[in-house]
C-alpha cells in the first residue's frame, strides 16, 4: 500500500492503537518514526451552562508535551486541533454539550503537528462521534537543495529551509489546514500541496485498515458484524 | 466531565468482600497485577503498564548554575502530570494528589541520593546538568503511586546523559552523534509498595476500585539492599508497629521482584538496540522505507519466530519506532502477520505491514 | 489482563476476507449509497445526494433503515425503549436515573404508577414520599417516554405495572449495540430466572417476581442459576454476540458441562460464545 507513493515520496513506517485507554469515550496513538503522540477524547459531555452553546457542541482541547512545563507552542497546536475538529465534527448533532479533546505528546521526533492530527482523527473516529469525512496530516520540508521530502525527522527539519504541514480530508481531498514555517517560493509550495495529496491518501487506506482490523480480527468483534449477504447494500429497495 | 461513582449496593459489597479477603479480580491480598514495561526510541523514555493504569516517564537535561548550596552537584527535579486522559477525576491542574506523588517521588529517589549528582557537575560553581524526570499518568486504575515510582527509576536507569569534555574556559558538550551517551551513575534502586487496609485484611497494590472503598493505605520504599527508603502513611487507618514491620517486609519482597524486572526489560532493550542498529536512534531517519522495514522486520521475524515456539504467548518487539506483536493463530499467520491480543480494555497494536506482501485490496475512494 | 494462550486455530464464524466485507464496514464520509429511499438512521447524514457514514463501523439494513454502528458508543435512547437503570438521586418532583447514556435521565413522580396499581393525581404527601418508593441506588426498569430534542436527556415513564423495582439481583453493563431490538424485553426462562434485557445494555438477571406476590429466599441452587446466567451473558457479551433469549439459553446449555466458575475463564468464555453462535445460525437458516 505505501509502495503506491512515488519514488520521490519517503516516509517513516506509521503504527496505531486504538481504544488504547480505558476510561476515555476514545483514544488512539499514532507512532511515526520515532514522534509518538496520544489523543483521547471525552464526550459528548455536560458543559457549564456558561460556556454551552444552544446549537452545536463545544469544543475544549488541552495539549501536553512530552517534557518541560509547556510553551506557546503548545497553545498554538491547541488552536490548530481545534480547529480541525470544529470543521469535521458535525458539532450540530451534540449541542448544549462539550467535547474534550487532550494530547499528549510522548516524543518528538519531526512532523508533531501532521502526527498530532492523525491521532486525532483516529481517536474522533473511536469515540464515535459524527464526522463529516476523515483528514491526515501530512509533513513535508523543503532542503537546502530545493528539494522536498516528506515525513522529516527533528533533524531534517531543522535543516530544512521551509516547512510545511498540510491537512487533508478524504471526502473531496481538499485540504481543510495548512501551516508553514520558513521561507519558500510559491511555486515550491504548490508542489508541496499537490504532491502530499498522495500521502494523505495512503494515510486514509491506512486509518481504513486500523479499523477493519480492530472489527474484524480482534475475534471479541468477529461476531458482531451483521452476517454478509453479497450485494445487499446498494439494492433498490423492494 | 461527570465522574460515574460506584453504586451504593457495589460499594457495600466490596467492603465486605474486601474484608473477608477476597479481591474481585481474583488476585491474592499479596499479588500485584501485571506489570509491563516499554521504552521509547529515545534514551530515558520508559512506560510502565500497571494492571490498566499506564505511567509514561521522560528524562531530560540542562545546563544551568548550580544551586549556591552545592555548587558541584547538578540536580533532580520531579514534574508530575495526572493528565485528564486518565480519569474523569483529574482536571491536569495541580492537586493535592499530585503533589503527594511529587514529594513521595522525591523523598524517595532525590533525597535517598539514587543519583549521583557528582558526576553530573560540569564546572564546579558554574555549569551544572540539571535533571528534569516527567512523570504523565495517561490511564488511572488505581495504585499511581507504584507505577509513577516504577516509571521513574526505569527511566533513570535507562537514560543517558550527554559526554562533555572541560579545556580551561571552553566547554564542549558533545551530540549523540558524535560521542555515545553515558548511563547516570544510580546508586541503588528503590520502589516503593502500596499497601491498602479494609478492616484487618491487607490489600497489595489496589486497583481503583478497592481504593475507592479500603480504609487507608501506606506507601513503603524500599530497595534492593533491604534498606527502607521512606514510609509515607496515606491517612484512614493507625497501624501497629507490628503490622508496619510485616508491610516493609512485604515491601522488600516486591521490590527484589520488580527490580529483576527493570533490570531484565532495560537488558531486553539494550540487546534490542543493538540488533537493530539504533544505539543512536537517529541512525534511522535515513534510509528509505523499504530499507527500514526489510531490516527490521526481516531481523524480527527470523529471531522470534525460533522464540515463538518455545514459549506459548505473545511476543512483541520494539525496535525504536516499530512495534510489532504476534497473533497466537501461528499456522495461518496473516501476510503481514501483524496483529495483536485482544482485551476488554486496551485493544491491539496496528502496524503499517510490509507494503511487498500486502496482498488485501480495498475499494478506492 | 493479557489473553496469554496456546496458539491454536479458530474457526471463522463470518465469511471474512471477501470483497463485500469491505463495503459492510465504512469511516466517516464514506459513501453507504446513492438511492435516497433509504431512511436514515444513527450514524449516517445526507451530504450531496449520498447517504453517507458519520461514524466508523458496521453498516445495518433493516428494511429500508439504514445505519452505522460503531462498537464504542455510548446508549442514546429512542422512544419504547425499554431501560434498566439505578437511581442516583432524588429531586423534587422526579429520579434522576443512571441509564448509561450521556446524561442522567428522569423519571417524573407523574410518569409512576404508585403500588397497587393506583394512578391518580400525585399529592403534596406523595412528594415527601417520594424516597419510600424509589431511593437512591435502587435498580428500576422503565420505558422511555421522551427523548429530548436538544440535549438527548431521557424521560422515563412507568405506565404499567410491568415496570417498578426490581427486588434483589444481579446487574450486568454490556455493550448497548450488543441487544437485540425485540418486542420482550421480559424473559421468564424455564431455569427458574428471570432476564430482563433493558435497550441501554443494563442487563438484570434474578429471580421469578410478580409485583404482587413476595420473593421466595433464595436457595443455593436458584443462587448458582443466576451466577451461572450471569457469567454467561458476561461471555458472550465478550465475545460481541448478540443478546436475546434464545440464544442466552442455548449458552446456557452448552455452559452446563463446566463448573460455574469455570465460565470465567477467556478460553471457556470464547467456546460457549463461539459455540453459541453457530448454534443460533443453524436455528435461523
Amino acid at each position: 500500500m505505501l509502495g503506491t507513493l512515488e519514488n520521490s515520496i519517503r516516509v517513516r513506517p506509521i503504527s496505531s492503537e486504538l481504544s488504547i485507554l480505558g476510561n476515555c469515550d476514545g483514544s488512539a496513538r499514532v507512532k511515526q518514526g520515532n514522534s509518538s503522540v496520544m489523543v483521547g477524547i471525552w464526550g459528548p459531555v455536560e458543559v457549564k451552562q456558561s460556556k454551552e452553546d444552544p446549537e452545536k457542541c463545544v469544543i475544549e482541547t488541552t495539549v501536553k508535551g512530552a517534557t518541560g512545563q509547556g510553551s506557546p507552542l503548545d497553545k498554538m497546536y491547541e488552536e490548530a486541533v481545534r480547529q480541525t475538529c470544529e470543521q469535521v465534527v458535525i458539532t450540530s448533532a451534540h449541542p448544549r454539550t462539550c467535547i474534550q479533546v487532550i494530547v499528549q505528546v510522548e516524543s518528538e521526533d519531526g512532523a508533531i503537528l501532521a502526527v498530532m492530527k492523525n491521532a486525532l482523527c483516529l481517536a474522533l473516529m473511536d469515540a464515535g462521534l459524527p464526522m463529516r469525512s476523515m483528514f491526515a496530516g501530512v509533513s513535508c520540508a523543503q532542503q537546502e537543495n530545493e528539494e522536498l521530502m516528506w515525513d522529516p525527522t527533528a533533524e531534517e527539519e531543522e535543516e530544512s529551509t521551509a516547512q510545511y504541514t498540510f491537512v487533508y480530508e478524504n471526502s473531496r481531498n481538499n485540504v481543510i489546514y495548512v501551516h508553514c514555517t520558513g521561507e519558500s517560493t510559491v511555486e515550491q509550495y504548490m508542489l508541496a500541496l499537490q504532491k502530499s495529496r498522495q500521502v494523505a491518501t495512503e494515510v486514509f487506506g491506512f486509518y481504513r485498515e486500523s479499523f477493519e482490523k480492530l472489527l474484524r480480527k480482534d475475534v471479541k468483534f468477529q461476531m458482531l458484524l451483521p452476517p454478509i449477504i453479497k450485494g445487499e447494500i446498494l439494492e433498490e429497495p423492494e | 466531565m461527570r465522574e460515574v461513582p460506584l453504586s451504593l449496593n457495589s460499594q457495600e459489597f466490596l467492603s465486605s468482600v474486601l474484608k473477608e479477603g477476597l479481591r474481585p479480580d481474583a488476585r491474592g491480598g499479596y499479588d500485584y497485577r501485571d506489570i509491563k514495561i516499554s521504552f521509547g526510541p529515545q534514551w530515558g523514555h520508559a512506560e510502565v503498564l500497571l494492571g490498566r493504569t499506564r505511567v509514561l516517564a521522560r528524562v531530560s537535561t540542562t545546563v544551568a548554575q548550580p544551586a549556591p548550596s552545592r555548587p558541584n552537584e547538578g540536580s533532580l527535579f520531579f514534574n508530575v502530570h495526572l493528565s485528564p486522559l486518565s480519569s474523569s477525576k483529574f482536571s491536569g491542574a495541580r492537586s493535592d494528589f499530585s503533589t503527594v506523588v511529587t514529594r513521595l517521588l522525591e523523598r524517595t529517589i532525590k533525597e535517598t541520593r539514587v543519583i549521583d549528582t557528582e558526576c553530573l557537575c560540569i564546572v564546579a560553581g558554574e555549569k551544572v546538568l540539571n535533571l528534569r524526570v516527567d512523570i504523565t499518568l495517561l490511564d488511572f486504575a488505581g495504585n499511581v503511586i507504584d507505577a509513577s515510582c516504577i516509571a521513574a527509576m526505569t527511566a533513570l536507569s535507562h537514560f543517558r546523559r550527554p559526554d562533555f569534555i572541560v579545556n580551561g574556559e571552553e566547554i564542549t558538550l558533545f551530540s549523540d552523534k558524535d560521542r555515545d551517551p553515558i548511563p547516570l551513575s544510580i546508586l541503588h534502586v528503590p520502589i516503593t509498595c502500596t499497601i491498602g487496609f479494609s478492616g484487618e485484611k491487607i490489600l497489595v497494590d489496589p486497583n481503583d476500585e478497592e481504593e475507592s472503598v479500603m480504609d487507608g493505605y501506606v506507601s513503603i520504599a524500599t530497595n534492593t539492599h533491604h534498606e527502607i527508603c521512606y514510609i509515607y502513611l496515606g491517612g484512614g487507618v493507625t497501624l501497629t508497629p507490628a503490622l508496619v514491620s510485616k508491610c516493609c517486609e512485604i515491601s522488600s519482597l516486591k521490590t527484589q521482584e520488580i527490580s529483576a524486572q527493570i533490570t531484565k526489560s532495560l537488558d531486553e532493550d539494550s540487546a534490542l538496540r543493538r540488533k537493530a542498529g539504533t544505539d543512536r536512534p537517529s541512525a534511522i531517519s535515513s534510509l528509505t522505507l523499504q530499507e527500514k522495514l526489510d531490516r527490521l522486520y526481516v531481523e524480527d521475524r527470523t529471531n522470534k519466530r525460533e522464540n515463538l515456539q518455545a514459549e506459548d504467548g505473545i511476543e512483541s518487539a520494539t525496535f525504536g519506532s516499530i512495534t510489532i506483536r504476534y497473533i497466537d493463530e501461528m499456522d495461518t499467520m496473516d501476510e503481514d502477520g501483524v496483529v495483536a491480543l485482544s482485551e476488554s480494555a486496551a485493544e491491539p497494536a496496528q502496524t503499517i505491514p510490509d507494503t511487498s506482501q500486502e496482498e488485501e485490496s480495498f475499494p478506492g475512494f | 489482563m493479557d489473553i496469554v494462550r496456546a496458539p491454536y486455530k479458530r474457526t471463522r464464524v463470518i465469511a471474512s476476507q471477501g470483497e463485500d466485507l469491505e463495503q459492510h464496514i465504512v469511516t466517516p464520509g464514506d459513501v453507504i449509497t446513492q438511492n435516497l429511499d433509504f431512511m436514515k438512521s444513527h450514524g449516517t447524514a445526507l451530504s450531496h445526494d449520498h447517504i453517507c457514514a458519520t461514524v466508523a463501523g458496521a453498516v445495518y439494513k433493516v428494511d429500508k433503515l439504514v445505519s452505522v454502528k460503531g462498537v464504542n458508543n455510548r446508549y442514546r435512547g429512542e422512544i419504547g425503549d425499554v431501560v434498566v437503570g439505578r437511581i442516583t438521586e432524588v429531586q423534587q418532583k422526579k429520579w434522576k436515573v443512571d441509564a448509561g447514556s450521556r446524561l442522567d435521565s428522569q423519571l417524573q413522580l407523574t410518569s409512576v404508577y404508585l403500588p397497587g396499581n393506583i394512578s391518580r393525581r400525585k399529592t403534596l404527601n406523595d412528594e415527601l414520599m417520594m424516597r419510600e418508593y424509589f431511593t437512591e441506588g435502587d435498580l428500576v426498569v422503565a420505558e422511555v417516554a421522551d427523548v429530548g430534542n436538544v440535549d438527548g436527556m431521557l424521560k422515563l415513564h412507568m405506565r404499567s405495572n410491568k415496570y417498578g423495582k426490581l427486588p434483589e439481583g444481579v446487574l450486568i453493563k454490556v455493550p448497548s449495540v450488543l441487544i437485540k431490538r425485540s418486542k420482550l424485553h421480559f424473559h421468564r426462562l424455564p431455569c427458574n430466572a428471570t432476564v430482563i434485557l433493558g435497550n441501554n445494555g443494563f442487563v438484570w438477571v434474578g429471580p421469578h417476581f410478580s409485583p404482587d406476590q413476595p420473593i421466595e429466599p433464595f436457595t443455593l441452587n436458584s443462587r448458582e442459576t443466576i451466577a451461572r446466567l450471569c457469567n454467561v451473558i458476561k461471555a458472550l457479551a465478550a465475545y460481541g454476540v448478540q443478546l436475546f433469549d434464545t440464544i442466552i439459553l442455548t449458552a446456557y446449555d452448552i455452559s452446563m458441562k463446566y463448573k460455574v466458575k469455570e465460565l470465567l475463564n477467556a478460553e471457556v468464555m470464547e467456546h460457549v460464545a463461539q459455540e453459541s453462535y453457530e448454534h443460533s445460525l443453524h436455528q435461523n437458516l
